[in-house]
């Protein structure tokens, strides 16, 4: 076994170093190839952050001067003319109809969607994984649907017209599972001996889901509604389709047509006059810092609860 | 236990289907009182509301199944006429262009994205992974709108006053590329899907690749495996329910995409589907006719766009659904 | 304040030659649009809000009359609130005014049964509760994006032709037959067109319909992409969701063709080159104000409160632009809100009468007063229950 290489048959030794040249010839393949493809990988990320880069820049060379004026959020936007193309106004109608709009779906949508969510996280009875079923197509459906059915719906079955009403019941509707999925996950994540302990010391079941396992899922479930927010607020589909979209009047009532920011953001790029088109940077690059601070404000709050958990 | 909530942040509801953990948290006892009925009744009203959804979206579009009949889905031609001679909508051509602009976005997305994942996770030191990871969630969160301005007041006219002519002017150029090289195209809009889809993809599928058990990456380089034969042996293998997720979640988000789309593909329902011509999708159609829908009969053929987009992410989210489970099982044995 | 001198200047300087151009027929429209005497008594209810929108034809003229801070904007005595949407169509206009949504919907084509115009939820009989007035002229014009070939001459068969695929390069010989000397180039022609309802589209379908005496192959009939079911037949084709988009492609993309409106052009200065047509009688016109305007002189005695066709005239003494239409504003005739009704009117009926002296200044040009009586006509059957809403100073 352990022989000396002189010891060795003559044809042993000719296999043996053929086996090593092989080896070796592979080894310098298999760097070759390593070597290629981790340079392929490197290329990778350099190609993802190009584009993402030259969109933030954009957004932050063409919109910061509309962020950081005042007067872009208080006043109600103009119409440029041929001889006017510098007067634009601000925003003011599309912020307080976006605020409305969320409001309202909120409002609605929260209370149910952390409900059903709870629900499912507490049933593994038939109805509750069709449920389930229903949540995880609904989050990957496309929102324009959402239009369609608020569309049918409120603005022509209810005859309540184009409206921030229907503009909230699409969002709401779009919210609602991620709301309930969220939910359910960090209802669930909850260790079930926190529930026992519960119920071990005689709490009703009704009780320890409010008073033990809801505080401690409140983290997951707050990060599941900032994120719904975060993502309604910049929809622009469902609310094309039925807000009307037209007024430069600030309205934020349920039955009174309204403007939001995606949707003047749309507006504006379809313009004719380039300063119109460039406004839409102002109002984008808002939109996408509220955005910003509130999933870093959803994440810091996170982590800082679970180190006071600690 | 401690960490999920905050990592999956961006995640956690868009490939919640295929995360959920096993066990579940339930209370004994069967007792219900109002907390319990309270419950029920919530989701009572949840059933009711995705049955109108789909109840809704299905009987308006009746009418123009009644009166296009099959021609609805094989037909290339969306005229709508004064009622003296019938109207014909068809959607043909925006079924084609919706699957050839989400396969051009996730072909890209899905190779970069990758690439770019394996990079963040093996190759870019750990203290500026976390930070990476951060941009990249915050990235997925931008509206899809914000993509879309980029595409139509940045890359089309570059491309329509620059890098078109550039092209054009090639040996050979006008020839390949002379279909319609104005700003707006299909494959304008599926590169624009793609950046726009990349930073979700790039956050599932990091995430799932960096939940590869530690010890079998250690116990694969031990054992003389490359680098990329560790990634490619290992890695991809072990995560590769997760990565089926991020791919068909991304893919879903692709062809479901409104604004981005309807901004720079141009509009147009033709029977050409060369990537540099113009082009239209499903959702994009729906939104660029909605306010110009005159009559009594172009609305309902809306809906039934909306009724084909509806079953497209119908059997996407069950095919889907159907494979991880299989997988699943495939794994456990 | 700052910001408005600014605004004045700019205008002098950037746009010193179209106020030169226009200076004529602004003037002309001044003597006879607006009087103090007979005018409309400018009080308004406080706090009136209108929600206008739709053509994207008239939209550069109904934006400047609703902006407060331009010079010709409708300025009553107390503060009331426009929302204006002008990035949309027509079809938006006529859309949303039936479904309540607009308090004045605009529309380049009047609601109408036979020309299959009626939005859903309006009917044969019910479009008489809709008063529907011809507010302002303008020219719709052929732009290309050919640099440095400004005023080719283009015949209603070439356009047809170029639109239904059947000419595909701009050097084909029927172009350079039209235009001798010029040195045309080999460049792909790429066809623009609406993508949506728009009256720009039936404006300018109509014209080469009538050019063609429908001579034209499938696809130049009045109403292509409106209602025939018939569709262009080019395939190097070019969507746009509304003139602003048309005017973005033709300023940007070489080689391009597209038809739009004639202020659009104007706000792309030296970026969109326009093409000339030929009237009725087969003259050659170039698309200038001036000329837009004469159609409306030309036609001025035969116009009645009924008809206000003017499309494809031919020149006598004046040149007449063949192209010319009047845009419409459609409006319930029993408005549900007196104030906002009372709004309503009285701004259209300084947009008819007085704010048309600005009309030229934005592209357009001035109504003939034969409109402009009519159009005060109309505007008195609009009421609110038994109240008639537009009150004449005495």
């Amino acid at each position: 076994m352990s022989a000396s290489p002189d010891l060795l048959d003559p044809v042993d030794t000719l296999i043996r170093d053929h086996l090593r040249e092989r080896a070796q010839a592979t080894l310098k393949r298999r760097q070759f190839v390593s070597g290629l493809m981790t340079f392929l990988c490197w290329t990778a990320i350099a190609i993802a952050a190009v584009p993402l880069i030259m969109i933030l820049f954009e957004l932050f060379k063409k919109g910061l001067p509309y962020v950081t004026s005042w007067a872009f959020y208080t006043q109600l936007p103009q119409q440029p003319t041929l001889f006017d193309q510098s007067h634009l106004g601000g925003i003011s109608n599309s912020l307080i109809g976006s605020l409305a709009i969320i409001g309202y779906s909120c409002l609605v949508a929260v209370p149910l969607g952390i409900g059903i969510g709870i629900y499912m996280a507490e049933n593994d009875t038939k109805p509750a994984q069709i449920m389930r079923t229903v949540i995880a197509t609904m989050v990957g459906a496309p929102s324009i649907l959402m239009g369609l059915f608020a569309f049918g719906f409120i603005v022509e079955q209810l005859h309540v017209g184009f409206s921030i009403l229907a503009g909230s019941f699409a969002l709401g509707v779009m919210m609602l599972p991620v709301l309930a999925s969220a939910t359910e996950l960090a209802v669930r994540n909850v260790p079930p001996t926190l529930r026992e302990a519960g119920l071990a010391l005689g709490a009703k079941p009704s009780t320890t889901s409010l008073k033990i396992v809801l505080p401690a899922a409140i983290t997951g479930i707050v990060t599941g509604c900032i994120l719904a927010i975060s993502r309604a607020v910049g929809e622009t589909a469902p609310v094309l389709l039925v807000i009307g979209g037209t007024v430069s009047a600030i309205t934020y009532l349920p039955s009174q047509p309204g403007n939001a920011l995606p949707y003047q953001i749309y507006q504006d790029v379809i313009s004719n006059y380039d300063s119109q088109k460039n406004q839409s940077w102002g109002i984008a690059l808002f939109l996408v810092i509220v955005i910003f601070i509130l999933s870093l404000s959803a994440r810091i709050w996170a982590a800082r609860k679970q180190k006071v958990r600690r | 236990m401690a960490d999920t909530s905050t990592k999956s942040v961006t995640a956690s509801a868009e490939h919640y289907a295929t995360t959920l953990p096993e066990g579940r948290n339930r209370p004994s006892g069967s007792v219900r009182g109002p907390y319990e009925w309270t419950l029920i009744a919530l989701s009572v009203i949840f059933g009711l509301v995705s049955f109108w959804f789909v109840g809704t979206i299905l009987f308006k579009s009746i009418p123009a199944f009644k009166q296009q009949g099959f021609y609805l889905l094989v037909g290339n031609a969306w005229n709508p006429t004064d009622g003296t001679t019938p109207s014909q909508y068809g959607a043909l051509s925006m079924i084609i262009g919706t699957v050839e602009t989400s396969l051009i976005a996730i072909v890209l997305a899905g190779v970069v994205g990758m690439g770019t994942s394996l990079a963040i996770n093996f190759l870019l030191p750990a203290r500026l992974r976390t930070f990476v990871a951060t941009i990249v969630e915050l990235l997925a969160a931008v509206p899809s709108v914000v993509y879309g301005i980029w595409g139509v007041l940045v890359l089309a006219p570059w491309v329509a006053s620059t890098f078109g002519p550039w092209l054009t002017a090639l040996p050979g150029g006008a020839t390949i590329f002379g279909v319609s090289l104005a700003g707006k195209s299909l494959l304008l809009a599926g590169i624009v899907l793609a950046v726009m889809i990349l930073p979700t993809f790039v956050a599932i599928s990091r995430e799932v690749i960096g939940a590869v058990p530690a010890e079998l990456i250690e116990a694969s380089l031990s054992l003389g495996a490359t680098r990329w034969q560790t990634l490619w042996r290992t890695v991809i293998p072990t995560s590769r329910i997760g990565l089926f997720g991020a791919t068909t979640l991304a893919l879903g988000r692709a062809f479901g995409e409104t604004i981005a789309v309807a901004l720079v593909a141009g509009g147009v329902v033709q029977m050409n589907f060369h990537p540099l011509a113009q082009g239209t999708s499903l959702a994009s159609f729906i939104a660029g006719q909605w306010g110009e829908a005159e009559g009594s009969d172009q609305v309902p053929a809306l809906y039934a766009l909306g009724v084909f987009l509806m079953l497209f992410s119908l059997a996407f989210s069950l095919i889907a659904n159907r494979l991880v489970a299989k997988q699943r099982k495939a794994a456990a044995l | 304040m700052n910001k408005i001198r600014n605004g004045a200047a700019k205008a002098a300087t950037g746009a010193a030659a179209l106020t030169m151009l226009v200076g004529s027929v602004a003037g002309a429209a001044a003597a006879q649009g607006s009087g103090g005497k007979g005018d409309i008594d400018l009080a308004v209810p406080a706090g009136a809000t209108i929600a206008v929108g739709g053509s994207s034809f008239s939209a550069p003229l109904y934006a400047y009359f609703t902006t407060p801070t331009s010079a010709g904007a409708y300025k009553p005595t107390t503060s009331v609130t426009f929302g204006a949407n002008s990035a949309a169509g027509s079809g938006d206009g006529r859309t949303k005014i039936a479904s309540g949504v607009y308090n004045i919907g605009f529309s380049d084509q009047p609601m109408d049964a036979a020309a299959g115009t009626l939005p859903s939820g309006v009917t044969a009989s019910t479009v008489k509760n809709f008063v529907q007035v011809p507010w302002a002229l303008g020219g719709a014009v052929v732009g290309y994006h050919l640099a440095g070939l400004n005023n080719l001459k283009l015949s209603a068969t070439v356009l047809s032709q170029i639109y239904n695929g059947k000419i595909t390069s701009w050097n084909d010989d029927q172009i350079a037959a039209l235009n001798p000397g010029v040195t045309l180039p080999a460049k792909t022609i790429k066809v623009a067109y609406r993508n949506a309802s728009s009256g720009t589209t039936y404006a300018f379908t109509d014209y080469l319909a009538k050019a063609t005496q429908g001579r034209t192959p499938s696809g130049a009939s009045g109403s292509v992409m409106e209602g025939t079911g018939k569709l262009w037949g080019a395939t190097n084709i070019l969507g746009e969701a509304n003139n602003a988009a048309m005017a973005t492609e033709l300023s940007t993309t070489d080689g391009a063709i597209g038809y739009l409106e004639y202020s659009y052009v104007l706000a792309h200065p030296g970026s969109i080159q326009t093409a000339q047509l030929q009237d009725a009688a087969g003259k050659f016109i170039a698309p200038t104000l001036k000329n837009i305007a004469q159609a409306a002189t030309a036609t001025a005695k035969t116009i009645t409160a009924s008809n206000f066709s003017i499309t494809y005239l031919a020149s006598g003494k004046l040149d007449v632009w063949p192209l010319v239409t009047y845009t419409w504003a459609i409006l319930a005739k029993n408005q549900t809100s007196a104030d906002n009704g009372e709004l309503a009117v009285k701004f259209l009926d300084y947009a008819t009468q007085g704010g048309q002296k600005f009309a030229g200044a934005n592209g357009f040009v001035a109504l003939p007063p034969l409109v402009q009586k009519a159009d005060r006509v109309l505007l008195g059957t609009v009421v609110s229950g038994s109240t008639v809403l537009l009150k004449l100073k005495k």
